[in-house]
């Protein structure tokens, strides 16, 4: 070989060696530009220097081509003779020292040895002797040099890229657990999640936005968010929205919380809350939207707000009731001792009757208003509901005429309610008459009892019940259907969509107040033109049924001394006469102050303390407790138009404190004063009477 | 004494196929065939294949620019040469141009590793389709996969054109673009030689692709073919007179050992860069040969002296015999046929069956480190030693 043949060899390995960065690569490259230049078949890299004890060295052969026994042994440690791998380049023909190399049934004959500058050796092997031009070991001294700076490198390299690799994986699986954590979060999340990039094309959707929109991921992504929502209101300002929002990253909608409607994969809109954020993506702006479906809390503020109204209604229909009660005791009542003190062929006797039944009626009124403000008196019982019904079936068959059927679907096993009789009684009345007044041309009403139980987000979505087992009584009719605006305020005393003259729009507002002082809640459901279902939920009693007892006829008097004290002078003076008819002493008196110095001035014993619960400066209950420091014995009898004031009196009375709501008729009284002289004496602690 | 695996049958023809055929089944029942078939004969290979299929016979084979029968170059006819057992083949399509070819290495080694462990001699016969460009370092992967688990021998076939054609076949497919290997037991390999020398002037491909070379001392590749050309032997090369003379003045990959190998330029583009049949690696130092004055007798001798030594004597024995197509283009046709009689004078061999080829691989001797090659005879002794 000329000079120009060795530079022309030295430069492809120059080349091979310079073009690799890994070390198997380079070594194989190497070892087969090797084999190719000297036409050795066989070749065999030893890396790092040998260790030598005795005779023999210990090497790692990293790579063998051409001899496939040793091939397989590529990666372990060979015993071989130590002169097989020397420090010196050298090409030999030692079949001897050839057999001693093991692991390989192949005679070589002659070797080159090419020591890789510190790295290890190159050994080439020929199982034939070499003909041609032998080559020249240290010709490829030169390459060798850079050979083993290049796996210096080769290793340098590849230990930063396991480094690199090692934290890439790192960063990977962080990357991947912290993205898993976050997905999970998202997967769970309650509100719709949604990013969108520059175009609005939605590029995430989490399982909550499926169950928000009813659109599966695979279908949702890649729409324009657009398309959620109703084209006429926001699709317009929308699309201008994002366009600003593609340009600058900024938009009206950034940063705020919107309340708006939204579109659902059927087609049906609902109200969301949706607040949008901006994030920067390889270089583009998109929008991260959180939206949360607020169909329920809509509805909840509704209820609220139907509540608050309905107790203002309430407060305020009560107070006049109250006021009318007053006015109507004194009217009833000296009508009905007027009527008492003439005889029946007197001439006036008629004109007083037309008075009493307008008052009777107006009572009516009151009392209904008191219903719907849930201010009545009312006489719970624990009663079954299908008796109810039965009792009042033949009624309600006679009020809704032969033009509509009557059915009723009663549970066999249905549990108690505690209610009034009458006034559950009043409520199916009420119920059934609008049912009957829906349906002029005839129609069908089915009554209904069952047994329902109020989960925690059922007793949340209807705003008024506690969870818990309910007794339902349903009243469905096939009439006219009730319209939303009607719903919306069916419930308000007075409000009627009755002919005038037809109705009082008390019916309804009654119901409700019934229902609700009963610890229940009216549910209506209505279809315009299909009917409609009032639903009743009553608590579930669990005591037995109580029978109801009968109610005495006569009006008993008696003759013991009796307090009274009542700051409005008519039904004072009412009261003071109606006893003194009842031949009871009466010290009358017009307020507590008074009243406390009439006990003072009376010397004889005073049988009973007759007084109003709400008076200026002194209430009932402080009065009477006055009055029982001087004298223990005094029996108590409270009279209110208030059943709200027994419940903020309630912690000085105790449970079955006599008690008279007003507006209260002559005998009623009597009936009332006489239990209590009587319930008195029969402590024994109260005073005889004389 | 001649073992009959060699037949030439001047056409493809059915019934004196089938003759043969069924002759060699009575002593051989398991047998398999490769043919060898001309170019010109490409047409005929579905017929081939239909007697092979209805013989129920395995068939392998390849089309090549001609043969050689009867120590000439004939493109009629076909070899028929028989294998005792049907030997292991694999026929892969369309190998990969570009790219990591390891995938493919790994996959053809894989599938002849099982065939080759364990078997006291084999040759593995590799047939390649000339127009895939990576022969050279196809035969480098899968010499580090399959090491010296066998000898290596083979040639490119195709077209002397140079067009694509599919050129590999079995009873079933003919396909290009692939590789054709067979595993042949009992076989040890073949002998190369070319005869070409190192010379002292060297230049260097700067670019190549593949089988391309686009640029030799940072100037388009054919300028300085052109230059070198008129400055080392006096002739001028153009554009029009190329393909006449790329075969006279092939390049050299040179190597340590002191010997080359030959690249013979066939293609010229009109960027100036010239293909080669066989890769170039980049920053080859090339050497521009001029085709040597073949001392065909020297060729031959180190040809039959090599088998001799892996084989024994050869006389009497049959021979496969690939010949470059770009050395009987040099040579021209009356020293090449010249060069063929002289080595059936040589070998005393009972027959040669042989082919021209378009590349060729071997070693020049036994155990060798195997390359492609271009411009060289490989000669195998046909069936066991």
């Amino acid at each position: 070989m000329n000079r120009e043949h060795v530079m022309a060899v030295l430069y492809d390995m120059a080349m091979v060696i310079g073009s690799e960065v890994e070390l198997r690569p380079l070594l194989k490259r190497c070892l087969q530009r090797l084999l190719y230049h000297t036409s050795f078949p066989v070749g065999l890299v030893f890396l790092d220097p040998p260790s030598t004890s005795g005779e023999s060295v210990e090497a790692r052969l990293e790579l063998a081509i051409g001899d496939h026994e040793l091939a397989d042994r590529a990666g372990s440690t060979l015993h071989l003779p130590a002169g097989l791998l020397g420090s010196e380049p050298a090409f030999r023909q030692d079949p001897p020292l050839l057999a001693q190399l093991g692991g390989t049934h192949r005679p070589y004959q002659a070797f080159l040895r090419l020591p890789v500058d510190g790295q290890g050796v190159i050994l080439l092997l020929d199982p034939r002797p070499p003909r041609g031009e032998p080559p020249l070991p240290h010709v490829f001294a030169p390459v060798m040099a850079n050979l083993a700076r290049a796996i210096v490198l080769c290793r340098d390299h590849e230990a930063r890229s396991a480094g690199l690799v090692a934290e890439r994986d790192a960063a990977r699986r962080g990357f991947a657990e912290s993205a898993g954590t976050l997905r999970a979060m998202s997967d769970a999340a309650f509100d719709a999640i949604i990013a969108c990039d520059g175009a609005a094309r939605i590029s995430y959707w989490n399982p909550a936005a499926e169950r928000v929109f009813g659109y599966p991921a695979e279908e949702a992504m890649g729409k324009v968010l657009h398309e959620l929502l109703p084209a006429m209101r926001y699709r317009g300002p929308a699309d201008e929205g994002f366009r600003r929002f593609r340009e600058s990253g900024r938009g009206p909608a950034l940063g705020h919380t919107l309340e708006l409607e939204a579109v659902r994969k059927d087609g049906t809109e609902f109200p969301i809350e949706l607040s949008i954020s901006s994030i920067r993506l390889e270089g583009q702006w998109c929008a991260v939207g959180i939206l949360r479906d607020i169909t329920e809390r809509r509805h909840l503020e509704e209820v609220l707000r139907r509540s608050q109204k309905m107790d203002a209604l309430g407060q305020v229909a009560g107070g006049v009731a109250h006021d009318f009660n007053n006015l109507l005791v004194v009217i009833n009542s000296y009508a009905e001792l007027a009527m008492g003190s003439l005889p029946d062929t007197a001439p006036l006797r008629a004109d007083l009757e037309q008075v009493v039944l307008a008052g009777k009626r107006a009572a009516a009124l009151t009392r209904q208003l008191l219903a719907f403000s849930r201010q009545q008196v009312l006489k719970p019982v624990v009663l079954s509901l299908n008796d109810v019904i039965r009792d009042f079936e033949k009624m309600l068959r006679r009020l809704i005429g032969e033009e509509v059927e009557l059915h009723t679907g009663l549970a066999a096993e249905l549990g108690r309610v505690r209610a009034d009789p009458s006034q559950l009684e009043q409520v199916l009345f009420n119920l059934v008459v609008n049912a009957r007044d829906a349906m002029p041309s005839g129609g069908t009403i089915l009554i209904e009892t069952a047994e329902a139980e109020v989960d925690a987000g059922r007793a949340r979505h209807l705003g008024e019940l506690r969870p818990g087992r309910y007794v339902v009584l349903s009243v469905t009719d096939t009439g006219c259907g009730i319209d939303a605006a009607t719903m919306s305020r069916m419930f308000e005393p007075f409000f009627t969509t009755k002919a005038p003259g037809k109705g009082t729009g008390l019916g309804l507002a009654t119901v409700y107040g019934v229902v609700r002082q009963s610890g229940g809640h009216v549910e209506v459901q209505s279809q315009v033109g299909q009917g409609t279902t009032f639903r009743i939920y009553l608590p579930r009693e669990a005591a037995p049924a109580e029978p109801a007892g009968p109610e005495p006829a006569h009006s008993p008097g008696g003759t013991e001394t009796i307090l009274v004290a009542e700051d409005e002078q008519a039904v004072l003076r009412l009261t003071e006469r109606v006893l003194i008819s009842l031949g009871y002493q009466v010290l009358a008196t017009s307020g507590p102050a008074e009243a406390l110095e009439a006990l003072a001035r009376h010397p004889g014993p005073i049988h009973l303390l007759f007084t109003d619960v709400v008076m200026p400066a002194m209430d009932g209950p402080a009065l009477a407790e006055r009055v029982r420091a001087e004298r223990p014995q005094v029996a108590v009898l409270y009279m209110s138009g208030y059943p709200g004031d027994v419940v903020a009196a309630h912690g000085r009375f105790g449970p079955g404190t006599p008690f008279i709501q007003k507006p209260f008729t002559p005998s009623a009284l009597a009936r009332k004063v006489r239990e209590t002289l009587d319930a008195g004496a029969a402590e024994g602690g109260r005073v005889a009477p004389p | 004494m001649a073992r009959d695996a060699m037949c030439y049958v001047d056409s493809i023809d059915e019934a004196a196929i089938v003759q043969v055929v069924r002759r060699w089944r009575e002593a051989h029942p398991g047998l398999g065939v490769l043919a060898m078939v001309p170019e010109a004969q490409a047409a005929a290979v579905g017929r081939l294949q239909a007697i092979f299929r209805g013989e129920q016979v395995p068939l392998v084979g390849a089309v090549f620019p001609a043969l050689i029968v009867e120590q000439k170059f004939s493109d009629r006819g076909a070899w028929l040469l028989r294998f005792d057992e049907a030997p292991f083949s694999l026929l892969q399509a369309d190998l990969p141009r570009d790219g990591d070819l390891a995938p493919a290495a790994d996959a053809l080694a894989g599938a002849l590793k099982p065939r080759l462990d364990g078997a006291p001699e084999v040759t593995l016969l590799l047939l390649c389709d000339a127009l895939f460009p990576r022969v050279g370092t196809l035969l480098d992967e899968l010499y580090l996969r399959l090491q010296d688990r066998a000898h290596y021998m083979g040639a490119s076939v195709g077209s002397e054109t140079f067009k694509p054609v599919p050129c590999l076949f079995d009873a079933e497919r003919f396909v290009q673009g692939g590789l054709l290997a067979l595993v042949v037991k009992g076989s040890r390999g073949a002998v190369l030689e070319h005869g070409y020398r190192v010379p002292e002037r060297m230049i260097t491909a700067t670019s190549t692709a593949g089988n391309r070379i686009m640029q030799i001392d940072w100037q388009p590749a054919f300028e300085v073919y052109q230059a070198m050309g008129k400055l080392l032997y006096g002739v001028t090369i153009t554009r029009e007179n190329f393909y006449e003379f790329g075969v006279h003045f092939p390049f050299g990959i040179v190597r340590a050992s002191g010997t080359i190998v030959v690249r013979i330029p066939v293609a010229l583009d009109d960027d100036g860069s010239l293909a080669c049949v066989g890769e170039v690696p980049a920053n080859s130092v090339l050497a521009l040969l001029a085709a040597p004055q073949v001392d065909s007798s020297r060729t031959v001798e180190t040809l039959v002296t090599g088998l001799s030594e892996i084989e024994g004597p050869v006389a009497g024995k049959e021979l496969l015999l690939f010949y470059c197509a770009g050395r009987r283009l040099h040579l021209g046709l009356p020293a090449a046929e010249a060069e063929l009689r002289a080595l059936g004078q040589r070998s005393q061999a009972a027959a040669i069956a042989g082919a021209l080829s378009l590349g060729e691989i071997g070693s020049s001797s036994e155990w060798a480190y195997p390359l492609f090659h271009n411009a060289t005879l490989v000669g195998a002794v046909w069936g066991p030693a």
